[in-house]
């Protein structure tokens, strides 16, 4: 049959009916063979096969208001010890301005590097950017590698300190673990990791990358959410009286 | 039967549906201007069209299968996207699934409005894993839709999944041997 037969009278199947459903069924079966039998070789703990029961508890109660992912996680199983927080919690990170956390005395932190050497937030007179990753966000991995790239090429600031806080940190998200990413990215900024999202927490943590810039009294001065361009935080560092 | 395998079954499948779409699409555009494309395109269409809602419907079920795995075995947790999507796509396998069984062709036009509503938020959502600036420029605290959970093959991640499966159902429904348009 011609193509303009076809067109003009009633085209009719020529194909048995069983033929697409057997092709649909075909292609399934041999989608999952192909799948098992490739897979078998990879070890459990290959790039995407991931623990799926350590977020069990997370998973049911993602959409708690304090942020699921911030301080749930499984954190109970991460290698890591908890920092340890001082001073009330600023308020939640809002949605809108006014933040009521300005002005506010920051929480002091004591906490340690992945590798376990302390860093503390403390008030000893000197601002702070204080800078807040997770491993899994694409945002904060597109920040790290810029700022490490500005401080290498010698920005960094003299009179202002900038400290990271490594977060909400989930063995089952991309990217994990956290400290080899960062090792990877040749990051110099001091860390505090805070498996168990309690410093998140205590600065009022909403999303990433999240700054909170501290004034030389030890008080919040301003806090922001979203990647930064280094021109942004240069402004930032000169609000803060910095160079 | 660990979470990888699982993601390459579904990899290898959308492989096999995008290599359908866009097959048809190209058979369509040259049908435009060749006799011959004409007639694979009226041939395949034939061979298609009078299970074409039943295929439809296994993609939509095997999807919302997958979706169902995905976030409650393998508990990547759905993010504000991910439920726009799954509310295209669950309601397609009772859609397509009656029309099946009653051979109410008539279902067709639902699903496809459905179904290119769900292609549209997996498109941008796709979108937003390769250029995360598209969105706010930061990640929600509680299940940001930018985190990219597995990309089998170097691309096909989770929303690439979701709008494989999207097109191949607007496929599916729309190929029709040209002269057999009569009024759904």
């Amino acid at each position: 049959m011609t193509a303009s037969q076809r067109r003009g009278g009633a085209p009719r199947s020529t194909s048995p009916r069983w033929l697409l459903p057997a092709a649909g069924v075909a292609i399934v079966l041999a989608a999952a063979v192909a799948a098992i039998v490739l897979t078998q070789g990879r070890s459990p703990g290959g790039s995407s096969a991931r623990p799926s029961q350590a977020l069990s508890s997370s998973a049911s109660s993602g959409a708690s208001a304090s942020g699921a992912l911030g301080s749930g996680a499984g954190s109970s199983s991460l290698p890591w010890p908890s920092a340890v927080v001082e001073g009330a919690a600023l308020p939640p990170f809002p949605n809108a301005p006014p933040d009521p956390a300005v002005g506010l005395a920051a929480p002091l932190v004591r906490g340690a590097s992945f590798a376990g050497a302390p860093v503390a937030i403390a008030n000893d007179g000197r601002p702070k950017v204080v800078l807040f990753l997770a491993h899994w966000c694409p945002h904060c991995q597109r920040e790290v590698p810029l700022i490490q790239a500005w401080l290498n090429g010698g920005g960094a600031p003299s009179d202002v300190d900038l400290v990271s806080v490594v977060t909400s940190i989930r063995p089952d998200a991309p990217n994990y673990p956290p400290d080899a990413w960062l090792q990877r990215e040749g990051w110099t900024v001091p860390v505090i990791a805070d498996p168990t999202g309690s410093v998140a927490d205590a600065y009022g943590l909403t999303a990433f990358p999240y700054w909170v810039l501290i004034d030389k009294g030890g008080n919040v001065q301003a806090r922001l959410v979203g990647e930064l361009t280094i021109a942004d935080l240069q402004t930032v560092i000169g609000r803060l009286g910095g160079s | 039967m660990s979470v990888a395998t699982v993601q390459l079954f579904y990899a290898l499948l959308a492989v096999v549906a995008q290599a359908f779409v866009v097959g048809m699409v190209v058979i369509r555009v040259l049908a435009i201007g060749s006799e011959r494309a004409h007639g694979w395109y009226d041939g395949v269409a034939a061979a298609i069209a009078p299970n074409a809602m039943a295929a439809a419907w296994l993609v939509a079920a095997l999807a919302t299968a997958g979706s169902l795995y995905f976030s409650e075995v393998a508990h990547f947790e759905p993010c504000r996207l991910c439920w726009y999507q799954r509310i295209a796509m669950y309601p397609l396998v009772m859609i397509l699934g009656i029309g099946a069984v009653w051979r109410d062709w008539s279902a067709a036009r639902y699903a496809i409005a459905l179904a290119a509503i769900g292609g549209a938020v997996a498109a941008y959502h796709v979108g937003i894993e390769w250029i995360p600036a598209l969105d706010t420029g930061a990640c929600d605290v509680r299940v940001p839709c930018n985190v990219v959970w597995f990309r089998e093959f170097g691309y096909i991640s989770l929303p690439v999944l979701a709008l494989t499966a999207f097109l191949s159902i607007v496929t599916l429904l729309s190929v029709r041997p040209v002269a057999d348009r009569s009024p759904a």
